[in-house]
């Protein structure tokens, strides 16, 4: 009897260590994303393509390969302007700006970007693993390499792991000629006169501690804390802000300026139940803490309600809450001297968020389709465009290959 | 709604699981991460319009979006 459990004991153990996947079967997931911002903003169009390779027993090669192309118009930071400014400065892609009198700033721009991620999980024994990351993403003005090794231990059991890591990135950041503007510099002088610099680049540290937990036969739970250090050049190369007299009308244009040291933490907890009618709910929320004075919630909820076996449907949603940056100015006061650091992008405004969706997944050509499509709302209280709306589609296919 | 809620109170009671009975939590819907595809562009669409990050794990590549 204790030699049957204890075979059956092995059979669950081999089944839980490859998860959904089959052994030895190649994993291909490939994704296309529609991304739509409303009146005429960012569009974004990408594709993805996911394989996980098992190589033996103890091994699994992954590959992430993304191709994005990035087309629209962007808010500058300025505010609106009383006459028409023109300035020469390259956006990423486009050949400069132009802001007719009494309209909101934007800047059009469009990009291409490239991005591998290679990962390769080798288990040392029944209950230790070690995940081994690297990353390259390259844009015309944007290079990222990175690297990453985390360890996973489980207790004898199985049914805690604990995970530990760190990662480390190198980013190099410019406007798309390869020059970045100086910080606070007077963007009308330097159109005459430029005052410009070689590509800034910035160095991150990030580490983490994680405990996941199989809290009962349908249940289980994850904790996670991060904390990153980046140092070095944090600024946008392209983001602007006005200087305005006391009645809010534009005098001058300056290039924005943020500090070179941020500190980030989360905390982030989710849990996975499947209820008693087989539907599955994932809940999840972030805290999120930064020296820049951000501190930001997160809850995302889905509700995978299944129909016959591989088809369901999944409503969505998402809340995000975020304080402003302490270095969040809408404008420039022209009675006050020149700040060190003040950005008016809107992205480190106070911001509220809601995403509203829903995923339908069916079987497919022996594999899984999927499509999803939600819409994002923004709300900002004090940047100069307060809202932002999105339309997400994604339309994904997974198949497994022996 | 509600009953979904104190359904999923369920989730909080705690039991020690055996192996063998481990069968539902190897199911895709019963990852943590159950669609990683949709998790690395959820990830990318925020990073790009929101200030915070991260959470979920570390690593992979930045970018410069808009």
């Amino acid at each position: 009897m204790k030699s049957i459990r204890n075979k059956l004991a092995i059979a669950a153990c081999t089944v839980l260590s490859q998860g959904a996947q089959q052994a030895n079967a190649t994993e291909i997931d490939t994704s296309y994303l529609f991304y739509s911002e409303a009146d005429d903003r960012v569009t974004v169009n990408k594709i993805i393509t996911k394989t996980k390779t098992p190589l033996g027993d103890n091994d699994v090669i992954s590959l992430e390969a993304v191709y994005d192309t990035v087309t629209g118009a962007t808010p500058t930071g300025a505010v609106k302007s009383v006459s028409t400014v023109s300035v020469t400065t390259p956006s990423s892609g486009g050949s400069g700006f132009k802001t007719a009198a009494g309209t909101p700033d934007l800047v059009e721009f469009n990009d291409t970007r490239v991005g591998i991620d290679v990962g390769w999980v080798h288990r040392h024994s029944r209950t230790f693993k070690m995940n081994y990351g690297a990353s390259v993403s390259l844009e015309s003005d944007y290079e990222s390499y990175g690297g990453s090794l985390i360890f996973d231990k489980e207790t004898s059991n199985r049914n805690l792991t604990f995970s530990a890591g760190i990662a480390g990135a190198y980013d190099t950041i410019s406007q798309r000629s390869g020059q970045t503007p100086k910080p606070m510099g007077d963007v009308q002088e330097n159109s005459g006169n430029p005052e410009f610099f070689g590509k800034g680049n910035k160095r991150s540290y990030e580490a983490l501690l994680g405990i996941s937990s199989i809290t009962n036969r349908r249940t289980v739970t994850q904790l996670n804390y991060t904390i990153s250090s980046t140092e070095g050049y944090m600024t946008d190369p392209y983001k602007l802000i006005s200087m305005t007299d006391s009645g809010g009308v534009e005098e001058k244009r300056y290039y924005e300026s943020r500090p070179e040291n941020r500190l980030q933490q989360t905390l982030y907890s989710a849990l996975v139940h499947q209820l008693k009618n087989k539907n599955t709910i994932h809940l999840s929320y972030r805290f999120y803490l930064d020296d820049w004075d951000i501190t930001s919630h997160t809850f995302d909820y889905k509700h995978r309600i299944k129909f016959t076996k591989n088809y369901y449907l999944e409503p969505h949603i998402r809340l995000y809450t975020q304080t402003a940056a302490d270095i969040f100015q809408s404008s420039l006061d022209n009675n006050q001297p020149l700040p060190e650091y003040a950005s008016a992008d809107y992205r480190l405004d106070e911001i509220n968020s809601v995403t509203l969706g829903t995923k339908f997944g069916m079987p497919a050509w022996g594999g899984t389709l999927r499509f999803r499509l939600e819409y994002l709302y923004q709300s900002f209280a004090e940047a100069e465009f307060n809202t932002n709306k999105a339309v997400i589609f994604q339309a994904s296919y997974k198949k497994e290959f022996n | 709604m509600l009953l979904t809620t104190l359904q999923a109170c369920a989730a909080f009671q705690t039991e020690s699981v055996k192996p063998w009975q481990k069968g539902v939590l190897t199911e895709e819907a019963m990852q943590l991460d159950a669609d990683p595809i949709e998790s690395y562009v959820d990830d990318h669409i925020y990073f790009s319009k929101e200030a915070s990050t991260g959470g979920r794990g570390i690593g992979g590549g930045g970018c410069g979006c808009n």
